[in-house]
């Protein structure tokens, strides 16, 4: 339903007909909380909106009412803006879509002063000589080391989408190389992730 | 029609309903001036109709073959997630693959159907108080009950002739009533251990919005768990004196309430001797409450080790929990709240009535769904992950738990082979990666793909899970002009038009259902007047010693009334019995009158009438 009282929100109910005011067409999400799109963004203030919006539009407010299944919809696509805006992920991922851009799937390695270290702990694991304490004690050792890394992978991360807000944060292809850096990065710490959590099943063994 | 809508709890034990009038939630009482009625069903082999509630659970000890109750462990369930324990001496051996069905006698009855019967009880008590007729309610369970347990929960309203407005989890709902009444503010634990389900919600309150941050539970684990313990405690002692014969069911239904009764003593006192009538002989036994601690702590500990989880899931800290509120009968016992009050490191919240609560939480939903509270706004999440099994048998999770609901995901999928003309979706439930270890919501068949090379349809599988965390699916093929749209609602033992049949069948029997009611109520209203009366000669008998007999005649008329009303009991005149009562409650009135004279003058001054009858 629309009705032709003027309103800047996406999404309102009108305060002259009480008319449920929906987008017309898909919803770009953080136009939902009325913010530009950018990685650094005040959460708090996301959340905030999204407690007005909840206590207007939803579903139980309709209950009864002929729009109550389009409000239902709208809310659960509400829902899902705000999950993705919650995390740095998210808002990543999600920033890539709005630009067209496709992350590189390219397989990433281990960064390359890890690796001759990662060979050591290898096989040590696999030496029968070692004691299982030592062989814990040097996964901690490697684990201490990753979380480093992701950490790094992180503010490199965080450095790429700085230059792209410095810039003006463009969503075409001017943002392409910027993303590109960001991307790897999230992939490294992907990786990285997927590696500590191997370790940690291990160490829990 | 009225559009009051009632907020009913819908318990393993207990059921209770609740309204909101003027903004506040009160539970409703019925004749005899009882909230609880037990979900225990009673049902005879000639009546039409079961009898729910206090007279049924009386029936349990004596004719436990026409009676179950605990029937929540098995709604939405199959046979293959039958788990409840030994005592429970339900036969379900009928039961099929997505439908739980309990023999009583010569009828088996799903459960889904019992469970309606329990909420017609409720709906009739509810009419009675308010005097109106009511055709809506909101009906908690637990946050951790699955799609099937929703949807058939919901279907066993409809069946009730109550369209079921809105599923709550019950913890969250307990938080509405106490926030309701607080005005707290602040991060809030939830710990649900009822009769036959345990729930541990994480929220968040905050001016009104009630915020579901993490749930999670199971949905087997409660009270009937920690009585089946005992009875393995005092198993020894009933053999030491003679008892064998376990595998009859009204023995099994006297272990599992005297269980129950040890139960409930324990949580009072250090020691509990509780005599047993087995094979109609008594049995003596006694358990300590050391012993009785000792034998549930790894229940204990699973409760502990689901909390853990949700707090993580919820990213939020111990000591960052403002106040941890207990719900649930089973938290009276002494070691569920040292334990949970250990793990937080901080005192628990006993003030909420463990039994009311979740009611008065449904009631205010209800209020809020009428449109009449506009300040409060409930968020809440779903509890289980939901995917799509993917090629090789693992899950694919669309939406993951303590997603926010109502929530909408997509996803596309394609074809292995090549020239395939149809896609098998399979939706699930559940935190496990194989989808045969997830419970199997919903098989459907996306035909009429035309044939393509493998990889290259695209097919758009979107779940939206509304606002009672109950899933509906959609499935599209994209590419080709060709569009195929199928809508999927999850099975959970019974299609719609089951029930719709099921309905019609209730309105053809309808009258003859009415006869047997009637005679059913007046039996029920009968009981509880021939228990007062019991009373009152009892009290009078007492206060009598040292005072003139100045009412010896009168009571040996009411003796004569209740006589009366017994032997019609046993006949089918309900108009019989309805006359003898009035004349039995004509006597008792006087003798009512002076047994209160005679207290209000003794040192009981200031009780009331209804504490002294209940000496």
């Amino acid at each position: 339903m629309n009705c032709s009282h003027p309103n800047t929100k996406l999404f309102h109910l009108c305060t002259q007909c009480g008319a449920l005011v929906e987008p017309a067409g898909p919803v770009q999400y953080f136009e939902v909380f009325g913010i530009k799109p950018r990685f650094f963004v005040d959460f708090d203030k996301i959340q905030k909106e999204f407690y007005a919006i909840s206590r207007v539009l939803h579903p139980d407010r309709f209950h009864g009412k002929s729009n109550f299944d389009s409000a239902t919809q709208w809310f659960a696509v509400i829902n899902k803006a705000l999950l993705t805006l919650k995390f740095p992920e998210g808002r990543a991922e999600y920033l890539f879509s709005l630009a067209h851009f496709e992350p590189p799937k390219a397989k990433i390695g281990l960064p390359p002063d890890l690796a001759s270290e990662y060979f050591d702990l290898q096989e040590s694991l696999e030496d029968p000589s070692l004691s299982i304490s030592d062989k814990n004690k040097q996964m901690a050792e490697f684990s201490k080391k990753i979380e480093i890394k992701k950490l790094e992978a992180n503010s490199a991360r965080d450095q790429a989408f700085k230059e792209w807000e410095e810039v003006g944060a463009p969503l075409d292809k001017l943002a392409v190389p910027l993303f590109e850096r960001a991307a790897r990065e999230i992939n490294q710490r992907n990786y990285l992730d997927s590696m500590a959590n191997d370790l940690k099943k291990n160490l829990e063994k | 029609m009225s559009d009051i809508i009632l907020g009913i709890d819908l318990g393993t034990t207990n059921s209770l309903v609740a309204v909101c009038e003027n903004g506040r939630p009160r539970v409703i009482h019925d004749k005899n001036g009882e909230v609880l009625v037990p979900s225990v069903i009673y049902w005879t082999d000639e009546a039409l109709s079961p009898v729910i509630g206090r007279e049924a659970k009386r029936q349990r000890l004596r004719d436990a073959t026409h009676t179950v109750s605990s029937v929540k462990r098995f709604i939405g369930r199959g046979k293959s997630d039958l788990d409840v324990g030994t005592l429970n001496s339900a036969d379900t051996r009928k039961s099929t693959e997505k439908n739980i069905l309990v023999t009583l006698g010569n009828r088996s009855v799903s459960a889904i159907e019992l469970s309606s019967e329990i909420l017609k009880r409720l709906k009739k008590m509810a009419e009675e108080a308010l005097g109106i007729n009511i055709y809506k309610a909101v009906v908690t369970v637990p946050a951790y009950f699955n799609d099937s347990q929703r949807s058939a929960t919901k279907a066993a309203g409809t069946l009730a002739g109550l369209e079921i407005v809105r599923i709550v989890n019950e913890p969250t709902a307990a938080a509405l009533a106490y926030g309701l009444d607080r005005k707290k503010e602040g991060l809030i634990a939830v710990y649900d251990l009822g009769g036959g389900t345990f729930d541990m919600s994480i929220l968040k309150l905050h001016d009104g919005i009630f915020e579901v941050l993490a749930t999670n539970g199971d949905t087997a684990l409660g009270g009937d768990d920690f009585d089946q313990e005992l009875a393995h405690l005092i198993m020894p002692q009933l053999r030491s004196q003679g008892f064998t014969d376990l595998n009859n069911v009204d023995n099994k239904s006297a272990l599992s309430e005297g269980s129950e009764r040890i139960k409930m003593r324990l949580s009072i006192q250090d020691a509990a001797n509780e005599s047993i009538v087995l094979s109609g002989k008594s049995f003596e036994t006694r358990v300590t409450r050391a012993e009785f601690e000792k034998a549930i702590t790894p229940l204990i500990e699973k409760t502990v080790k689901i909390t853990r989880q949700a707090l993580e899931d919820s990213g939020l800290e111990k000591s960052e929990i403002n106040d941890v509120v207990m719900v649930g009968g089973s938290t009276r016992i002494p070691l569920v709240r040292r334990a949970i009050s250990d793990f937080f490191g901080k005192e628990v919240n006993t003030q909420v009535n463990p039994d009311e609560v979740v009611a008065l939480g449904a009631a205010i939903q209800a209020d809020i769904l009428s449109g009449r509270n506009t300040e409060l706004v409930l968020l809440d999440v779903v509890p289980l992950s939901l995917g799509i099994e993917t090629y090789g048998g693992t899950v694919g999770k669309l939406v993951h738990r303590n997603t926010k609901i109502p929530a909408v995901a997509q996803e596309t999928f394609t074809t292995h082979v090549d020239g395939q003309r149809n896609v098998l979706i399979h939706v699930l439930q559940g935190e496990r990666e194989l989808a045969l270890d997830c419970r199997s919501l919903a098989r459907f068949d996306l035909k009429g793909l035309p044939p393509m090379p493998a990889g290259l349809p695209k097919i758009q599988v979107t779940f939206l899970v509304d606002a009672n965390g109950i899933l509906t699916v959609k499935a599209k093929e994209e590419t080709t002009k060709m569009e195929a749209l199928v809508e999927v609602r999850p099975t959970y033992g019974m299609t719609d038009e089951q029930v719709e049949k099921m309905l019609e069948q209730g309105f053809e029997f309808a009258e003859q259902d009415l006869k047997s009611r009637q005679l059913i109520d007046t039996r029920v209203e009968a009981e509880g007047i021939l228990n007062s009366a019991e009373k009152i000669l009892k009290v009078a008998h007492e206060s009598e010693s040292g005072t003139p007999n100045e009412f010896t005649d009168d009571l040996k008329i009411v003796r004569t009334e209740i006589d009366t009303v017994r032997v019609l009991m046993a006949g089918n005149d309900y108009i019989a019995i309805k006359n003898a009562l009035e004349k039995l409650e004509m006597a008792a009135k006087p003798i009512a009158a002076k047994v209160m004279n005679t207290a209000l003058n003794s040192s009981l001054a200031r009780k009331n009438v209804d504490d002294i009858l209940k000496k």
